[in-house]
């Protein structure tokens, strides 16, 4: 189907030149990109902070910051990390970039929202970042009351920030369930979309359902803190725990909007590199539904020890379990996948993989934590930052690399060095592994999260895991430099270098033309069929 | 505040450096432990069983030359797809089964179990034992217990939530302004094990520590009789000094003069403070007085209003002593 013509065209990263032609685009592959330059950079940002974190932490006193400091960082690091990261993360940058390729689309269904989404993400962006003028906030990145209401700060800045986020969050969940709905091309019936599509249709869902609901919380806490009506604070006759309740309800179906996108990406890429039809389309697919819908019921398993009657904690307890057979059921469909495909460990392959063995540790400590009378032991405690740094950094984020590795000669025309990103993806899982791996271990032996002091017997742990943090960040920087060395040069990319079925690599050229296709694709088949293409 | 340092030093009771858990020393930890090993182990056997077909399918059906073809384009197996849908449930199930019933026993609390109160203020703990008229308090307080007896505890807070966390008993429960909340245990064994809070509360979270100190009954005896007369016949100053570290007005409000959370003490009675929002007030039994009692009625220029009260928590002759004790910091 592609013809060498396409090639020749202009691309969509040429055809319009000056800066005011990307600050103004309504092209969804640009407002892709300049979501994921910013997402890339707040991803620094908060990892410099992880990294601070992790060097406060060798000694177990004052090694650089004091506590106060100490207390500032780790919420910065947790509310850039998941609002300004993990959250906005694959859906606003590769979705965004992808999803219209895959149906067959010229754009999204509204491309003028699509950038209004990315202005309010880079206002809350600079809102949340503005709450260091008004005095760093130290709350954690849950905000729990009553504590969010006395401390000074600006917590009030910080709640709006990612109040304005939630925003961005609705908008790009409404314009892609409208595409997929709307923009299928002819002949794409909802079973022959690629399963990265239901993967961030899944998510869309949660994002429009869950995320008002934050939007209410933070605007409550706002107004409890400056009007001083009693709503969570007991002092005026709220009640702290109702804020919890609120909170976990938009924050755990938000852990699904973080790791369904991944778990996406990862259906793309096992199928493309065993050059095989995946296994158990539809359960992958239906899998996604299920853990969108389930994730609203489980929010109380952060709540175990939170004082809710027994009862209450059972039934969390059971759906927690119930939320983990769909996860198992993909784990098992990719692995299957494999089973007498032609397998290439490409670097997307090889993070793909990382994904599937950090992942699979994430997902099965899990069951630790859903277990009652063992999460009482475990709960905020370290066993818990390694658990959800196992899900989120070595699932979403795995993933997201994976993804960005996947589509880059698509999205810049260009292959990176396959040497150098086959040394990112060892460097990281390495790195990752020793950082986290040790902090189930203290974590279980009964090391509190949040803590500036410590047991000095704690100590041996938190140095592996600092030089580890070393290792880790070291790897990102090393992936970032391979991807960014392949834009001045790489050698120019085939329209389909991985041999895909799907119609972003088979219906383009690499970069893609501004209208994405030259006729209008139609689809006649999965989106799999690897030995019906050319 | 050495006690803090000394306590950062201890040896949290470990069985072996090996093991996952720190030693159980309570009645329901051995349960609880089970369940724990028993999921290590079945999520090595679960981690191998996804992870291994992985690795051997990549070396098995590694693409040898460019073009390859898959060997065959199988989508689907109703049985294994099936079994790996079905089987995990019951897994899960036996695990949801048994962690309940485990929970369960964490929170039925035997008749005969003896009564103490527990507040949570940042940043420290106060436990008060209403049988005997004792109470200790302080970073680093120790709670005396008696070996083999079942222990029922009240806990509240005076300001925002905290965390009671004991993980050699393996128990833990959020300490929530507003309401009470209860935990109970039982020792098995002799020793120091160690108090954290695991809800984040400000800046001295993590130095918001109590050692829980399991002795047999009649050291127990001993000890609590040791306690009762403690700050007995004590030079007012002198007890005055030990209140300042045990109710941890150390944590905000130094000796030395430095600014702290809190105004230092040193060579403030006697002279004019000022204050936020009103005129200058001389620093006298009266002002401390009220400051101890209602923290907010006057505030400090310059100090964030954060003090909570310890109204209730200080006899007379307590509050007395403190006077003295700032009074003699010239």
């Amino acid at each position: 189907m592609v013809a060498n013509h396409l090639e020749e065209e202009e691309s969509y990263l040429t055809s319009k030149k000056g800066i005011a032609s990307w600050l103004f685009t309504l092209d969804h592959k640009r407002i892709g990109i300049m979501y994921l330059a910013s997402i890339m950079f707040f991803f620094l940002v908060g990892g410099l902070f992880a990294i601070l974190l992790r060097v406060e932490l060798w000694t177990a006193g004052d090694t650089i910051v004091k506590a106060k400091q100490y207390n500032q960082l780790f919420t910065l690091h947790g509310a850039i990390m998941v609002f300004l990261v993990i959250i906005p993360g694959i859906p606003a940058s590769l979705g965004n970039f992808v999803l219209p390729l895959q149906l067959g689309a010229k754009d999204v269904a509204f491309p003028r929202l699509n950038l209004m989404s990315y202005y309010i993400y880079v206002i809350g962006a600079i809102v949340a970042l503005s709450s260091l003028l008004v005095g760093a906030v130290d709350t954690g990145w849950t905000f729990y009351t009553p504590y969010s209401i006395t401390t000074d700060g600006g917590v009030v800045v910080m709640v709006m920030a990612a109040f304005i986020l939630g925003f961005s969050s609705i908008l790009t969940g409404v314009n892609f369930i409208s595409t997929v709905h709307k923009l299928r091309a002819p002949g794409m019936t909802w079973f022959r979309m690629p399963l990265f599509i239901w993967g961030i249709y899944a998510t869309a869902i949660i994002q429009i359902m869950a995320t008002p609901v934050l939007a209410i919380t933070l605007l409550l806490l706002v107004i409890e803190r400056v009007v001083k009506v009693g709503i969570f604070d007991p002092q005026l006759g709220g009640d702290p725990v109702l804020f919890q309740h609120f909170f976990w309800f938009y924050s755990h179906p938000a852990v699904y909007i973080m790791i369904l996108p991944g778990m996406a990406v990862i259906s793309e890429l096992i199928t493309t590199f065993s050059q095989k039809r995946i296994f158990g389309y539809k359960p992958i697919a239906y899998s996604s539904i299920a853990i969108a819908i389930i994730s609203f019921l489980v929010w109380g398993h952060h709540m175990f020890v939170s004082g809710q009657s027994e009862l209450v904690g059972m039934i969390f307890s059971a759906l927690t379990f119930l939320v983990a057979i769909p996860s198992g059921v993909k784990m098992f469909n990719w692995a299957a996948t494999m089973y007498q495909g032609s397998v290439s460990l490409a670097t997307p392959m090889l993070w793909a993989m990382g994904f599937f063995l950090l992942f699979a540790i994430g997902g099965l400590t899990g069951c630790f934590l859903g277990t009652l009378s063992v999460d009482v032991h475990l709960h905020d405690t370290y066993f818990v930052v390694a658990h959800f740094h196992y899900v989120m950094v070595g699932g979403t984020f795995m993933a997201f690399m994976g993804g960005i590795f996947y589509w880059w000669p698509k999205i810049t025309g260009k292959m990176y060095n396959e040497k150098m990103g086959v040394w990112s993806v060892i460097l990281v899982v390495l790195g990752f592994n020793l950082t986290f791996f040790v902090q189930f271990i203290m974590g279980a032996q009964g090391m509190p999260r949040r803590y500036y002091h410590y047991l000095d017997q704690f100590q041996i742990y938190h140095q592996i895991s600092t030089v580890g943090s070393f290792l880790l960040g070291f790897g990102f920087l090393f992936s970032i430099i391979t991807l960014l060395v392949s834009l001045k040069y790489g050698k120019k990319a085939p329209p389909n270098p991985w041999h895909a079925a799907t119609f972003e690599w088979t219906e383009t050229a690499s970069p893609p033309i501004e209208h994405n296709f030259h006729h209008q694709p139609i689809s006649t088949k999965g989106p799999y069929e690897y030995d019906q293409i050319a | 505040m050495d006690s803090v340092k000394e306590l950062l030093s201890m040896r949290l009771p470990v069985a072996s450096k090996l093991s996952w858990l720190p030693e159980a020393a309570s009645t329901t930890a051995d349960s609880v432990d089970w369940i724990f090993y028993f999921l290590v182990w079945s999520c090595v056997g679960l981690f191998l069983l996804v992870v291994l077909p992985v690795a051997w399918f990549c070396l098995r059906y590694r693409r040898k030359h460019e073009g390859q073809k898959a060997l065959s384009q199988v989508d689907h197996n109703v049985k294994i797809e099936a079994a790996w849908t079905l089987l995990p449930c019951i897994y899960l199930a036996f695990l949801f089964y048994w962690g309940f019933i485990g929970f369960v026993d964490l929170y039925t609390i035997p008749v005969e179990a003896k009564h103490l109160r527990v507040i949570g203020q940042k940043w420290n703990w106060t436990v008060q034992y209403p049988d005997d008229d004792i109470s200790v308090s302080g970073q680093g307080a120790i709670i005396g217990i008696p070996l083999g007896q079942a222990i029922r505890l009240t806990l509240s807070s005076q300001d925002v939530i905290h965390s009671f966390f004991v993980p050699n008993f393996r128990i833990k429960q959020d300490v929530v302004p507003g309401r009470y909340s209860t935990l109970w245990f039982e020792s098995t064994k002799v020793g120091e094990f160690p108090v954290f809070c695991t809800e984040y509360c400000g800046d001295e979270h993590s130095k918001m520590l109590a050692i829980i100190k399991v002795m047999p009954q009649d050291e127990y005896k001993e000890w609590l009789v040791k306690k009762k007369s403690e700050n007995v016949g004590l030079p007012p100053a002198e007890l005055g000094q030990k209140l300042y570290t045990q109710k941890a007005c150390n944590a905000c409000h130094t000796v030395d003069g430095t600014p702290k959370i809190g105004p230092s003490f040193k060579g403030v009675y006697g002279h004019m403070t000022q204050l936020e929002g009103m005129s200058p007030v001389k620093v006298d039994d009266g002002y401390i007085r009220e400051s101890i009692l209602e923290p907010q009625a006057k505030i400090v220029k310059g100090y964030p209003p954060v003090m909570p009260t310890f109204k209730g928590q200080l006899s007379e002759s307590d509050i007395n002593a403190l006077i003295e004790f700032i009074k003699s910091l010239k």
